[in-house]
């Protein structure tokens, strides 16, 4: 195969995998923008403590584990919503309203900062996470219902 | 046996990294921007594309098609790569290099990474120039004739 050949074979591979890329983006429920610019969000990491502080003051915490787990017990006060729920506009706009959003997962921060960044992204700068979670909230003597 | 055996290693680490990425555009983006290299125009655009053509040359290494186009890209793919990681660790950036989980809690980059990617990229360039593809290529089979052909033009 002459060099040529392989370029042509490489610039085939590179048009396939950008068509099956946009063709997999267009059908997510909410993709990412393609013409915004993507800026790094910042981090913004709070401890249960500092939670609970902020949530005394009026800010609410989200809770992004399963509904059976939110169920079972969650902080006092906190809303249920999965990472990849559905942020309709009227949502973003109840939510920005609420002073700062606290979200936290089970202990991990993978999935809370998964719905920060999906809000951060629809526009929210009111958002942080907690870390260690609702293990560290329920552990810390928080609220709890 | 050999270059079948590092083919189809290098098409393993290609569909585990594309696995860890698929349908995370998001996670994806927020990997690519904390490398501080690209324009923000672009980031979204890279996000979208990058996992499925680490999936195509996955498959592609695994089944032997178009062999020498797919170990092109990945070389070129994983020098890029190095070079990126390279740049984090020297600017002292802290965030998740991406490479096989877009978990936000992973630590930074390390030495490993960065050797990962140079050992991937300099057995992509040797198989490339060796022109072995193993055996169960699909390739052997397509390209059979038309080398057939180009050998017998050269012996004549």
């Amino acid at each position: 195969m002459s060099w040529a050949d392989r370029i042509l074979g490489a610039a085939f591979l590179l048009a396939l995998a950008a068509s099956l890329g946009f063709w997999h983006h267009s059908r997510q429920p909410q993709p990412l923008p393609l013409r915004r610019p993507y800026l790094l969000q910042p981090r913004v990491e709070f401890s249960a403590e500092e939670a609970h502080h902020l949530w005394k003051a009026g800010s609410l915490l989200v809770d992004t584990r399963s509904p059976e787990e939110f169920g079972e017990a969650h902080a006092e006060g906190a809303w249920n919503l999965q990472p990849d729920a559905h942020l309709p506009p009227d949502l973003l706009r109840l939510l920005k309203g609420k002073g700062m959003l606290v979200i936290y997962a089970q202990a991990e921060l993978g999935p809370a900062k998964t719905l920060s960044r999906r809000l951060r992204h629809a526009g929210l700068t009111n958002v942080g996470v907690m870390k260690g979670g609702f293990k560290a909230w329920n552990e810390g003597g928080f609220p709890v219902r | 046996m050999r270059a079948s055996i590092l083919r189809i290693l290098m098409a393993w680490i290609w569909l585990s990294a594309a696995g860890a990425k698929w349908g995370q555009t998001l996670d994806m983006a927020e990997v690519i921007a904390g490398y501080r290299i690209l324009p923000p125009e672009l980031v979204p655009l890279l996000a979208v594309v990058l996992p499925p053509l680490e999936l195509i040359l996955g498959l592609t290494l695994l089944v032997g098609f178009l062999v020498e186009s797919s170990l092109l890209l990945s070389g070129l793919l994983f020098t890029i790569f190095a070079a990126a990681i390279g740049q984090g660790m020297w600017r002292g950036i802290d965030i998740n290099c991406g490479c096989f989980s877009l978990e936000s809690t992973a630590n930074g980059f390390t030495w490993a990474h960065l050797v990962l990617n140079l050992v991937l990229a300099a057995l992509a360039f040797w198989l490339l120039k060796t022109g072995e593809r193993g055996m169960l290529a699909a390739d052997n089979v397509l390209w059979r004739e038309q080398e057939t052909v180009a050998e017998v033009d050269e012996g004549g």
